[in-house]
């Protein structure tokens, strides 16, 4: 009992420190008398990194700032996941680096745009020489609390 | 076939990954402390910025030439090499980490065009990790250092150079600094030179018996690598680890001796933490303290402590540790930097066991065991209680750039 006890312990203290996100996916249960048929079938667990990081080398997460991006789902809190492996292609949302500074845009590929998506008036910005696509946003994660 | 690829300037690299408005400026990154200029970048470099000067003494005149300093930030550096390497790997069956920056490939079987496959490198790592690496390649490992060297030196070599016929191998080594050689440092340098070797490419043609009775076996190892005989095998590095060093500066001078003490012994915890990862054990310690080179009242205090068992126990030494310091305090001295030297290590494999002699317990090292695996998973450290619990002293880093990737809080912000 007390092992299991240090098991949730350990896997909480992960999840805390945000290294590894196991979630047990079945919650363990003390048993007493027989073993259950299922107890062999309980290692397996999800990882929210399978989902969501396809190029771990090449992955790398940053904080939304700004509301340039709200129509399409990506809002100021938000964790914007970043594969810089991929290649861009239309339509993906990208980072970019603008005068020094890093942003992230709708990249129109046809226009060589890089354009906003919001409910305010943005100026679309030229793909040109000062400007480079730093990585695609593959991902947001949205905080509801 | 081999490949050594190394990322040139990695710390100041590091440090504009996240920092689109620094790149191209020049960048000069810090050693522990702050104390001096240990990494700078290429536009550095051109504009003359002085290497391994004390900080304090070039501080105005960077900022002058309007150049971006960092103290080092080791988590950052620490965390792109692992993806460094990470991405390296999937180029290679198998591949050794040599450094913190630079890793051998192994290219054996491999049929393709190399430079090309070298050119995919470079391309493949900056664009997943924004660094710029340079690639050399060769029959052995020492010749593929040297085409590292020169992929450096030669910009028409866009970063990639493959020694790859006999020809070319000696126009490259007739021309290629001695010294520059991987493991003729610049001592030895002299010798060979007041011997008539000046170039490697006569090192390569050398008489290696007359190399290896004059000089050493690894002299003689390294000319029959510079001729494409493999000497040094994959895995291996030419000198087994001789010594642990952990020396740092301290942020303010000391001159009492209880501070003095507990950070001793956290870079004796350090040295120790870091002499386990490589099972070994240590028979004897060199403990110093100094005061600033740059003062008048220069003066560097020592003492040996010779083992009678070889250990590998934090706790053991921090006492020996403690006392040895008391030993050689000398009051009204301002230390500024304190060292821990672990000298005569042996394998813990290849030790034999003695039952005449005082010897380490089971017990203490599995109590070690414990200590390194709580230190390594947990955030919250264990550490001697000698240590001191407050470190405020311990290290400056005022100019230290955020934990970009391994720390929520300061991931980089996105404009959105």
């Amino acid at each position: 009992m007390y092992i299991q006890y240090c098991v949730v312990i350990m896997r909480l203290e992960r999840l805390c420190s945000g290294r590894q996100w196991a979630l047990p996916l079945a919650p363990s249960r003390i048993h007493a008398g027989f073993p259950s048929p299922a107890e062999q079938y309980q290692h397996e667990t999800l990882d929210l990194n399978e989902l969501v990081v396809k190029h771990p080398a090449a992955t790398f997460y940053a904080w939304a700032e700004g509301d340039s991006m709200n129509l399409a789902g990506i809002f100021a809190g938000d964790l914007l996941v970043i594969d810089k492996s991929e290649e861009p292609r239309q339509g993906d949302v990208v980072i970019a680096a603008i005068d020094g500074e890093l942003a992230c845009k709708r990249l129109n590929l046809k226009k060589r745009l890089l354009e906003s998506h919001s409910s305010q008036q943005y100026q679309p910005i030229a793909c040109g020489p000062d400007v480079s696509i730093e990585g695609v946003v593959i991902h947001s994660v949205r905080m509801h609390r | 076939m081999y490949a050594l690829v190394d990322c040139e300037t990695m710390y100041a690299s590091c440090e504009a990954v996240f920092r689109p408005d620094l790149r191209g400026k020049p960048i000069v990154v810090l050693s522990n402390n702050d104390g001096c200029i240990v990494a700078m970048n290429r536009a550095a470099k051109t504009m003359g910025v002085p290497k391994f000067q004390p900080y304090f003494k070039v501080k105005h005149q960077l900022k002058k030439m309007g150049v971006h300093v960092f103290s080092s930030n080791y988590e950052l550096y620490g965390d792109l090499s692992s993806r460094l390497m990470n991405t390296l790997s999937d180029f290679a069956s198998d591949m050794h980490v040599y450094s913190i920056d630079e890793a051998f490939l192994d290219l054996t079987g491999h049929v393709f065009d190399r430079r090309k496959w070298g050119q995919e490198v470079i391309q493949t790592v900056y664009q997943n990790l924004g660094m710029p690496v340079r690639v050399g390649i060769g029959k052995t490992k020492t010749l593929s250092k040297v085409a590292n060297v020169i992929a450096k030196k030669i910009p028409r070599a866009k970063g990639v150079c493959c020694i790859d016929d006999d020809h070319q191998r000696e126009q490259i080594l007739k021309h290629f600094p001695l010294h520059e050689v991987w493991g003729i440092g610049r001592k030895l340098t002299l010798r060979l030179q007041a011997d008539g070797i000046t170039t490697a490419w006569q090192l390569a043609q050398a008489d290696k018996n007359y190399l290896r009775k004059s000089f050493s076996v690894v002299v003689e190892r390294t000319a029959l690598e510079l001729q494409g005989t493999q000497c040094i095998s994959f895995h291996d590095e030419p000198e087994a680890r001789k010594q642990i060093v952990v020396s740092r500066a301290f942020s303010q001078p000391i001159t009492q001796l209880k501070p003095l003490q507990s950070l001793t012994i956290d870079y004796l915890s350090k040295a120790m933490s870091k002499l386990r990862k490589h099972n070994m054990l240590v028979e004897a310690l060199i403990i110093s303290a100094s005061s600033s080179r740059f003062t008048d009242a220069y003066a560097s205090h020592h003492k040996v402590i010779k083992l009678a068992a070889p250990s590998n126990d934090t706790l053991a030494m921090a006492e020996k540790v403690t006392q040895a310091v008391a030993q050689l305090y000398k009051p009204n001295h301002k230390y500024v930097r304190s060292m821990v030297c672990l000298s005569e290590l042996i394998d813990e494999g290849f030790y034999q066991r003695d039952l005449l002699l005082d010897e380490q317990p089971d017990r203490s090292m599995r109590l070690m065991k414990v200590m390194d695996e709580l230190n390594e998973h947990s955030a919250q450290q264990v550490f001697l209680g000698s240590t001191g619990i407050k470190h405020d002293w311990v290290m400056a880093r005022n100019m230290k750039s955020p934990n970009y990737t391994t720390s929520w809080t300061e991931l980089p912000k996105v404009r959105c």
